[in-house]
């Protein structure tokens, strides 16, 4: 077993390629001659663009104040859209060959369209994600996207996808779902092993990394000896796309210790596994429609009320705080609902609304006055 | 500078009609039940479905809507209630926001003529954007109703087409089942034939508006959708939007125009304000100025929009060969009327809407464009700035303004005023009244 200041080091090397994950992806691109492709959501099936010898990396923003994206996307869309489309609009992904965008939301897509526009890429895709995943037509719909994603990929890069690229794409996918919940057991003793920013960075990583170099960093953190984290206030991080590690440190440097969050680059992004079992496009459709939903996809009878309450409580939180991307309404939808459920639970909760930049000296005097309820 | 030339003018004789169907159709909203029929907050495109089950009468969560928006006090309050509930203010569609004040205040429920409670049975919906499902599911734990929501992609294609029909078929299933009633195909094929009816005869009154003079204005329309808001579904309806098309084309023949002069022709995109549509048609009739297309009246129709982004009216059943036979035929072309033909559930294409905003101002000869910058709408709002960029391109000037659909704390009128006389003023347009 690896020594206590080794895992801190392999812990150290995901932050390090969520900072650089340019620089990681001109150099993978460098070593392998594959293609690079961005996508916006969670719900793009990244096996279908993988077993092609493509690697998919999510589009992430980098929070700095910008004005390039005015003239293109409107000023009450969410600042993740807007830092998104600056990304683009302003070059930072020069090197990416495609891009492939699942609807999650018009701001997104938003991003999306005025990006192909404006930084044309040689490759792009936009497939529609149902929102009545409940709905027993949903699968068919969506593996019917899932399957022209295929085809228009394989007409790209000229290669077909053999059965057996997909079923190892899908087992290297899956194993890396399966070591992040491994890691995601760190979280539920008191105090963590790990640190709800330090968990962030690794399932960040992730999605800008090549899965199979992602699995072997895992296993080596896995094999190591963690530490246990500072003892605080057990927190539930639930709302929008988060890509700002920012906030959670925060958070955590005012006595909280986020043990579990929800969101697409969290949990949702790893949650649930491909079946190995039945065709293999059906199956990864399945995949994405099984997986916890967004609020989104959450428009039939609620679940996510239950489902965020049995995560409560199966990590032992004792407060909730709601990290909102400002103008995301799915989330705004779900705010009052979720506030009761926990209230129910006797769970406390904060709300705070992410922009571009966060505010961090007012967001500090608020975390703490929350943190004063658990004295 | 624009030559204000004088044309005839003169109302329509079809108002009169249209205020007879709106009134007969607010009365039977609140005593359907005594009818031994349903009260169903359903989505206007889901009415010739729900006519399966038999007589029934469309409310919307929000049965004051008319009501808040003549008077901004009331609409105030409807906000603030869904404030103090935690619905965030001016993060989301502001049109659901005060319905679901309403429905938290008990308001959904109660006849507005009689202050009797008369509560609605189920909720059928259309996700069209997230904001009105959303909606449905909080209207029906709030109002504790059944309720059932469609979804809609805002994409083509057979697959969609499929998945559409299989939730409409579905949704045949739930209404039976929560009516205890069984479903009627004869009813519905005959609601489906007159629901088409009417949206490619809105469609080609839209159209109409292309002639030099316009014959109606653009707000005259939209006005002119109320009949199908409340029986759609029905042949007296699809009878109405017969004579008015013939009453428009009829106008066109004798050089009628909507107000007597036309100085400029103008588009609105974006929805509209509801509490204060009269402001934007009001200024610009001071500069003899009219508004030839817009938005939530145009979608009222049923459009056929090709792929070089001309909007056509949806061609009839007559003219497409079609005779409705069974149940699947009239779920087969429900579907279709959302998937293909329904530009409500086209607003999301946002690659579409620059060249769909260019060939409208083209097509129907506009001078310039008036973007609605909604701070209270997610689904009509996305691809407007493109447009922009597209709009001046090719030439059309724009003017953009920023308000909310129905949240009037989010509405300055003098700074709309301004904008707007500023931009006709750019225009080479003056004040003729």
């Amino acid at each position: 077993m690896a020594s206590v200041e080794a895992t801190a080091t392999t812990l150290e090397r995901f932050s390090r390629f969520v900072k650089e994950r340019h620089e990681y992806a001109r150099a993978w691109k460098e070593r392998t001659g594959g293609k690079v492709v961005g996508y916006f959501c969670s719900y793009v099936p990244e096996e279908v663009l993988y077993s092609q010898g493509v690697l998919p990396v999510r589009v992430l923003g980098s929070h700095e104040p910008q004005d390039l994206t005015e003239r293109h996307i409107f000023g009450m869309f969410c600042p993740y859209s807007r830092d998104v489309l600056f990304q683009g609009l302003s070059g930072r992904y020069e090197y990416l060959d495609g891009l492939v965008f699942a609807h999650c939301c018009p701001h997104i897509r938003q991003s999306y369209e005025s990006w192909r526009l404006h930084r044309p890429v040689e490759f792009n895709h936009l497939m529609w994600v149902p929102s009545l995943v409940q709905s027993e037509h949903a699968v068919p719909f969506f593996e019917d996207g899932v399957r022209k994603l295929t085809s228009a990929t394989e007409e790209w890069t000229g290669k077909k996808v053999a059965p057996e690229a997909l079923a190892q794409a899908i087992s290297t996918y899956n194993l890396n779902r399966r070591l992040l919940a491994q890691l995601y057991q760190w979280r539920k003793p008191e105090p963590p092993l790990i640190t709800g920013a330090q968990a962030m960075e690794v399932v960040v990583s992730s999605t800008v990394m090549d899965k199979a170099e992602h699995n072997q960093l895992l296993q080596e953190l896995l094999a190591g000896k963690p530490q246990a984290t500072a003892a605080g206030v057990r927190l539930l991080a639930l709302g929008s796309e988060n890509d700002d590690t920012g906030i959670i440190e925060l958070l955590e440097s005012l006595g909280a210790s986020v043990v579990i969050e929800d969101n697409c680059l969290g949990n949702r992004y790893f949650w649930d596994e491909v079946s190995p079992d039945g065709d293999g496009l059906t199956m990864v459709a399945t995949r994405y429609l099984e997986k916890p939903p967004c609020p989104q996809r959450d428009i039939g009878p609620r679940v996510r009320a239950d489902y965020l309450t049995a995560l409560a409580k199966e990590y032992n939180v004792q407060g909730a705080v709601f990290l909102r991307q400002k103008f995301c309404d799915p989330h705004a939808y779900e705010v009052p609902i979720l506030q009761q459920a926990f209230k129910d639970l006797g769970l406390p909760t904060l709300i705070l609304e992410l922009d571009v930049t966060t505010p961090h000296g007012q967001y500090r005097t608020r975390v703490e006055a929350f943190m004063e309820m658990f004295l | 500078m624009a030559v204000a030339t004088r044309y005839p003018t003169r109302p329509l004789d079809c108002w009169g009609k249209l205020r007879e169907i709106r009134r007969k159709y607010a009365v039977r909203s609140w005593d359907v039940k005594e009818r031994g029929g349903f009260a169903v907050a359903a989505q206007l495109p889901l009415m010739p479905m729900v006519a399966g089950i038999g007589e029934f009468a469309r409310r919307i969560y929000g049965p004051y809507f008319g009501k808040a928006m003549k008077e901004p006090e009331v609409l105030r309050q409807f906000h603030e209630a869904a404030d103090a509930e935690g619905y965030p203010r001016g993060e989301m569609c502001s049109s659901m926001h005060h319905q679901i004040g309403q429905m938290l205040l008990g308001l959904t429920q109660i006849d507005p003529m009689t202050g009797v409670s008369r509560p609605v049975d189920f909720i059928l919906e259309c996700n069209f954007c997230h904001s009105v499902s959303k909606t449905a599911q909080i209207g029906g734990e709030i109002m504790g109703v059944p309720f059932f929501i469609i979804d809609v992609p805002h994409t083509s294609g057979e697959a969609a087409q499929r998945y559409v029909s299989g939730q409409l078929m579905d949704a045949i299933g739930w209404l039976e089942k929560i009516t205890g009633r069984t479903f009627d195909d004869g009813k519905f094929l005959e609601a489906m034939t007159h629901w088409w009816q009417r949206g490619a005869l809105y469609a080609r009154i839209g159209e109409t508006l292309k002639a030099i003079p316009a014959p109606l204005d653009y707000w005259q329309v939209r006005a002119l959708r109320v009949p199908a808001q409340v029986g759609g579904h029905t042949a007296e309806v699809a009878e109405f939007y017969e004579m008015a098309l013939d009453e428009v084309r009829e106008r066109i023949k004798e050089g009628i125009s909507a107000f007597g002069v036309e100085t400029c022709r103008l588009s609105h995109e974006g929805e509209e304000m509801f509490y204060a549509d009269k402001l934007l048609a009001d200024t610009v009739m001071h500069y003899g100025a009219v508004f030839v297309t817009g938005d939530v009246g145009f979608n009222t129709g049923l459009w056929d929009i090709q792929e070089d982004g001309s909007w056509r009216a949806a061609p009839t059943l007559q003219e497409m060969g079609l005779t409705l036979s069974t149940r699947e035929d009239a779920v087969n072309l429900l579907a279709r009327s959302f998937v293909d033909y329904g530009p409500i559930f086209h607003c999301l294409r946002v690659d579409e809407k620059p060249t769909e905003m260019v060939k409208k101002s083209q097509d129907w000869h506009s001078q310039g464009a008036v973007l609605h910058m909604d701070i209270g709408c997610r689904g009509m709002s996305p691809g407007v700035m493109e447009a922009k960029i597209a709009l001046e391109e090719a030439g059309f000037p724009t003017v953009s303004y920023e308000s909310s659909n129905s949240d009037p704390r989010d509405f300055t009128p003098s700074q709309i005023t301004d904008r707007l006389e500023s931009f006709l003023e750019r225009l080479g347009l003056n004040r003729i009244s």
